[in-house]
């Protein structure tokens, strides 16, 4: 798979297809894999894929440094090519320029991250050339999707606050959480504004809910579960917990994943007729 | 001579120690129980027990000591809006003795570098007084990882800088105690026993570069053309400025109401956008690759030149902590390489 | 640096009685950036508004605040007075210590300490702002009339008579609406169409009005005072500029069976018809669907009589796209259709009165057929069934109407006046025959009335019996009504030839999908919704879109002339500026910091806000950024609301004073 995915980008740069393809490379087979940008067809022998090419390469789409390069080819995961789609729906990409590698994927990490084990999108779905065969999700991958959070919920409502303080007092406020995440593209975020101060700017423990909380509203139908957050964060929070709880309030309330229909809207903006009411009395 | 001391012995001053009041910081296990964790994050924190003390089994903390003489959050002042008046409060400068045990080297060498930046045009009370207020006690690394490159930066597993007691790991859980100065000297008084045994010292990590080659790229000019391919996958978080041992950045707010506040001090990262956005709404490091390269050129040319140390003790946290595995290791390996 | 001054209002003893205000300027005077502070009695009077213009210009103030009543009241005055003395009228903030304060609690020092606090915000408020100026946006003097109904007509009149061009758009054949198949109108009994065709006929002849027949709006684009509606006009296969209406064709046409839709499926028309002699225009149309030669390619007997050569069997739907700055919505109404249960309409039929079962049972519009002298009998009436006269005629009123049960709760409102009316007509005409009504209640609340239904009653012998009917059925070709005189206190039964059932009024069809074009707002019975039910009955929340007639509820002709002429003038005070000025306090985006995620755009519920591009002076696109049309912008904020981050604020609302206020709260 790995030949086929050299061959492929060599032939899209070579043929002047694309100027720069985005893909996963490596130091040293015992480095772990690294986000690279091949500009030349020589190159393309840097590109690895393997359980170890954790990043999202998404957000590069978002980074002026990249997108100076020109036309691109970008390599993806089923579970990044999700991202792609809620780009295109909120207009941050012109996917007609884009040229979408989609790598079959069993899953990354060793062990196995947790995202992995509820994946139902090995093959990522909408890419203009698939590389790789990967193995069918099991039938109920799909419905272990929110097993960790529902685990959670089980626990008392002082209990998960109890947990949650403890987790947010070790937030250093470095942002590697938005800076990973594609959703998060805004050119200035709310936390770096001060006219007025919404979200004050302190790792104190008041400062990290409020950053991180609304950092989750912001998100709620847009993550598509990347976890690239949680495997980010330096302060080893469990970013996924947060973001899996509002990713299942717009499945359960609204019948919206984000990123899985090219024809659904997305939920926030959007309404119709059928939606719920319930806090009209 | 030396002078030797057991684990169980360093078990029993750190108990000693909290219960005489002091504040004890040291290695911890943070997410131990925790039934989400995939592996086990371990930090500096303050000890409430010495059963929390985690002195080996990993190569070096997620964070490092620098929290200790230089919060996250700090508060500068206080001020109160009474009518049309506005009268300051000055803050209240921490009291309680401070002692950090089971520090790296490459932490506390980190310490007396900052001592240069923190006492150069204007001498930081607030930081100042934490370092008289602080007792290190270093551990020299027997592990170290692909990360680390402390030998490649003058520094290395026992390196002395900023210590006040060296411990050099012996075999039979026991360590060569060396104090470095009369703090040290204090507060290991009577704990030791004397002995002819001494440990070999660490050797560490092989060399990753030369500081020569590293100088000639970085002397031969600014406006380098390398830097945007090398830099270009950075995406502009603070993970490896916070986590690094000699960042020092800070940015200053105002946080209160309409009838007052306080003036802080928060961590800030040269990697951010904002970090050199002025009002006017240009900014001269708009790019990624500017900001990184003057990060390289800070800790490794300007401080350097003004201080007469460099601001990096290669402990590898950065590239540790990095999404995408940058941090400045690679970077520094691919300019040297240039030259 | 802040210079505000705080002028606080006695009210007379409306606000001092139960507010010490002395006491709260001496408090207020000691706010960071107040220069001056004082209380007076009425504010709002002429020596008060001096007193604050004096206060501007001897204190060089930056803003002020003025704590009294409403802004609802006088902050339209206080503007004024700011302006007058060099002030941005935009940096004037009021503090409702009246309504908000005084009014509602009697503790003196609760209120006082309320009054303080709700100054401290306004001036926390008035700190913030901006100087502001109103948006000027251009207006098109051109209106378009949708519906041509007598509301319809009424308001195209009104406009085109005050000199600016009209475009008036009817989707049937002729104008008219309803009111030109109605016989005679209450409470006068004048000719219905010989009342309205002189308006029609005004209204195809006026140099100001152009006039769309058989046509549809397709879709509306733009803002107030600058619509582009498409407008789609349906092939009539006659030429209209050809064609003299001089009627060999449907004098000739051997398709003769079809229902005709003007006389409620009482009478036949032919294929190519114009639906009543009086249509304006009088030019007429091929219905496909009957007409020999698009059914079966034979005939052509019309294009070989017509001496015009007209007719066009070719003639194919076309789109006009008319530009105008107001739109006035005149749909107008139709009946509840009564019968059985219905799916999807939410509404359940009224099965047990056997309509469109029994031929003999029809409703109001039907009944007013018969009676017409252009009608389907001559204007003689005679039952569906057999022809016969009928003797005895029973009315039903509120069919449909104040019925929750079977989903329409209002009042139809005409229906007591037209059943009283229809009793008439039938007595006029059969002078041995017997009318009777089951009513719930009379409503009569117009001019002449009360005295018209008396009239009914006493000169008329109608016979009034107070109660509802439960059921009709049919025996021997007679109607059994079995109902109930509550008055009197027994079931009653009538054995009746013919009973017509006064149907509730609802909005015309199709009338929903026009609003969404419009962004017109509408009920759950589909009526359209005004700006407000007491003041402003004639405007919607669209800005520039006018209602007027049945379609905003139930209604008899002079109300909707009424509305119509209150519609139109609405218009012209629109025609009356070359340039609109909107108050400036809608959304702005900051488009530097704009990441074009569109949200807003997508929960605009104006559409007011659209996709913009930003691109240098070689044409190279710099970025892409939400903007929002100053026309639209009612500055409802949810956009404010969604934007993640927060590149949009409503201009003197902003969300730094909104914390700011919240904040001087402490």
């Amino acid at each position: 798979m790995l030949d086929e995915l050299r061959q492929t980008c060599r032939r899209l740069l070579q043929d002047g297809a694309v100027q720069a393809v985005i893909g996963y490379g490596r130091a040293s087979p015992d480095d772990p894999a690294v986000p690279v940008f091949i500009s030349k067809p020589e190159d393309v022998d840097q590109l690895v894929w393997d359980d170890r090419c954790f990043a999202n390469l998404t957000k590069y789409l978002s980074r002026k440094e990249v997108l100076s390069l020109g036309k691109l080819a970008i390599c993806v995961k089923g579970c990044d090519e999700r991202a792609l789609l809620v780009l295109e729906k909120e207009s941050q990409i012109d996917r007609s320029q884009i040229t979408v590698i989609g790598l079959a994927c069993d899953g990354v990490g060793q062990p196995r991250l947790a995202k992995c084990e509820s994946c139902d999108v090995h093959m990522p779905r909408r890419a203009d050339i698939v590389v790789g065969k990967a193995t069918v999700p099991d039938a109920d991958a799909g419905a272990k999707r929110y097993a960790e959070i529902e685990e959670f919920l089980k626990r008392t409502p002082q209990d998960r606050m109890a947990y949650w303080k403890k987790e947010l007092s070790r937030c250093v406020k470095c942002y590697a959480c938005r800076q990973v995440c594609p959703m998060c593209y805004c050119r200035q975020c709310i936390v770096d504004k001060n006219r007025p101060v919404s979200i004050s700017t302190s790792a104190t423990l008041k400062g990290n809910l409020a950053w991180q909380i609304t950092r989750a509203f912001h998100l709620a139908g847009r993550c598509v579960g990347c976890d690239e957050c949680t495997r980010a964060c330096p302060a080893g929070i469990d970013l996924r917990l947060l973001n899996l709880s509002l990713a299942k309030a717009a499945e359960e309330n609204f019948g919206y994943r984000p990123g899985m229909d090219p024809d659904a809207e997305p939920i926030i903006g959007a309404y119709s007729q059928q939606d719920h009411e319930e806090f009209i009395r | 001579m030396s002078e030797l001391l057991a684990k169980k012995d360093i078990v029993r001053l750190v108990d000693q120690w909290l219960a005489a009041g002091r504040r004890v910081a040291g290695p911890q296990c943070v997410n131990a129980g925790d039934p989400h964790r995939q592996t086990d994050l371990i930090n500096y924190t303050w000890l409430t027990k010495v059963e929390e003390l985690q002195l080996d089994g990993f190569v070096r903390p997620t964070n490092t000591i620098k929290e200790v003489v230089f919060p996250r959050h700090e508060k500068l002042y206080g001020y109160e809006f009474k009518g049309k008046r506005i009268e300051l409060v000055p803050a209240e400068l921490p009291t309680a003795e401070q002692i950090v045990v089971g520090a790296r080297p490459c932490d506390a060498a980190a310490l007396h570098i900052l001592d240069a930046v923190f006492n150069w045009d204007f001498k930081d009370e607030f930081y100042n007084r934490r370092r008289e207020l602080t007792t290190i006690v270093t551990l020299a690394c027997s592990k170290h990882d692909d990360f680390c490159f402390c030998t490649s930066v003058g520094a290395g597993p026992c390196d002395k800088r900023g210590s006040d007691v060296l411990l050099i790991p012996l075999d039979g859980d026991r360590y060569e105690v060396r104090c470095l100065t009369e703090k040290g000297q204090k507060l290991m008084a009577g704990a030791t026993t004397t002995s002819s045994e001494t440990a070999k010292e660490p050797e560490g990590p092989p060399t990753r570069f030369t500081l020569d080659a590293l100088g000639e790229f970085l002397a031969a000019g600014y406006d380098r053309p390398e830097w945007p391919a090398v830099t270009r996958r950075c995406l502009g978080c603070g993970a490896c400025a916070y986590t690094c041992p000699t960042c020092h950045c800070f940015d200053i707010v105002d946080e209160g109401g309409a009838s007052g506040g306080a003036r802080v001090r928060n961590w800030d990262a040269c990697q951010f956008t904002m970090f050199t956005a002025h009002a006017s709404g240009h900014n001269p490091r708009s790019d990624q690759s500017q900001r990184q390269r003057q990060r390289i050129h800070h800790k490794f040319q300007i401080y350097p030149d003004k201080f007469g140390e460099l601001l990096c003790t290669g402990c590898g946290n950065c590239s540790r902590n990095c999404p995408v595995d940058m941090g400045v290791l690679p970077v520094l390996k691919t300019i040297a390489a240039k030259s | 640096m802040a210079r505000i001054g705080v002028f606080i209002c006695w009210c007379g003893e409306n606000i001092a009685r139960n507010v010490d205000v002395e006491q709260a300027a001496t408090q207020v005077a000691e706010l960071p950036g107040v220069a001056c502070a004082l209380a007076y009695k009425y504010m709002c009077s002429d020596p008060g508004q001096s007193l604050i213009r004096q206060k501007i210009a001897s204190e060089h103030l930056t803003g002020i605040v003025v704590a009294s009543c409403s802004p609802h009241m006088h902050l339209r005055t206080f503007r004024k007075a700011a302006a007058a003395e060099g002030l941005n009228p935009y940096l004037v903030e009021m503090a409702n210590i009246r309504e908000h304060c005084s009014w509602v609690h009697h503790d003196r020092a609760e209120a006082t300490a309320k009054a303080v606090e709700l100054i401290r915000m306004a001036v926390a408020k008035v700190r913030c702002d901006h100087a502001l100026q109103p948006i000027a946006i251009p207006v098109t003097r051109r209106a378009l009339v949708i519906g041509g109904g007598v509301a319809g007509i009424q308001a195209a009149l009104d406009i085109a008579d005050a000199g600016y061009q009209v475009v008036v758009v009817e989707r049937e054949p002729s104008i008219g609406g309803k009111m030109a198949g109605l016989s005679e109108t209450f409470p006068t009994l004048d000719c219905s169409q010989c009342i309205l065709t002189p308006r029609m006929v005004d209204v195809g002849q006026h140099p100001n009005i152009t006039l769309h027949t058989y046509s549809e709006v397709e879709s509306v684009e733009g803002y107030l005072g600058n619509f582009k509606v498409t407008i789609r006009k349906k092939a009539r296969y006659v030429d209209v500029a050809k064609c003299t209406g001089c009627g060999q064709c449907w004098n000739a046409c051997p398709s003769k069976k079809t229902p005709s839709a003007f006389d409620y499926n009482m009478g036949t028309r032919t294929a190519i018809y114009v639906p009543f002699p009086q249509a304006v225009p009088a030019r007429p149309v091929i219905d496909r669907n009957a007409c020999l030669h698009f059914l079966k390619g034979k005939c052509g007997v019309c294009a070989k009589k017509c001496q015009a050569g007209a007719i066009n069997y070719e003639d194919q739907d076309t789109s006009v796209v008319e530009e105008v700055g107001a739109v006035v919505v005149a749909t107008g109404f139709q009946l509840y259709q009564i019968g059985k249960e219905r799916n999807g309409d939410g509404t359940v039929g009224y099965g047990e009165y056997g309509y469109g079962e029994y031929p003999d049972v029809i409703d109001s519009l039907q009944f007013e057929r018969l009676v017409s002298a252009s009608g389907p009998t001559g204007g003689e009436i005679r039952r569906p069934s057999d022809g016969q006269v009928p003797k005895t005629v029973v009315f039903i009123s509120c069919v449909g109407s104040r019925d929750n049960a079977k989903g329409l709760s209002y009042c139809s409102k005409i229906c007591c006046m037209y059943t009283a009316k229809h009793t008439m007509l039938y007595k006029h005409k059969v002078h041995d025959g017997t009318a009777h009504v089951f009513y719930m209640d009379i409503r009569a609340g117009g001019k002449n009335y009360d005295e018209f239904v008396r009239r009914a009653i006493e000169q008329d012998g109608a016979q009034y019996h107070r109660g509802r009917v439960s059921k009709i059925t049919q025996e021997n070709g007679r109607l059994i009504v079995r109902g109930v005189d509550t008055l009197v206190g027994e079931p009653l039964t009538v054995e009746a030839d013919l009973v017509v059932l006064a149907s509730a009024m609802r909005p015309a069809d199709g009338v929903e999908p026009l609003a969404q074009k419009l962004n017109v707002g509408y009920d759950e019975n589909g009526f359209l919704s005004e700006s407000h039910p007491k003041l402003r009955p004639v405007e919607t929340n669209a800005a520039g879109v006018f209602v007027c007639g049945a379609c905003q509820g139930p209604k008899d002709i002079p109300e909707s002339v009424a509305q119509a002429t209150a519609a139109a003038g609405k218009v012209l005070v629109m025609f009356g500026h070359e340039k609109l000025a909107r108050e400036p306090e809608i959304a702005k985006v900051n488009e530097t910091n704009c990441a074009a995620c569109f949200t807003c755009v997508r929960a605009c519920p104006y559409t007011a806000i659209e996709k913009a591009e930003i691109r240098d002076r070689k044409g190279n696109l710099v970025k892409r950024t939400a903007r929002v049309n100053q026309g639209l912008c009612m500055g409802c904020g949810t956009c404010v609301a969604l934007c993640p981050s927060k590149s949009v604020d409503i201009e003197g609302f902003t969300e730094q004073q909104v914390y700011a206020m919240l904040e001087s709260l402490e």
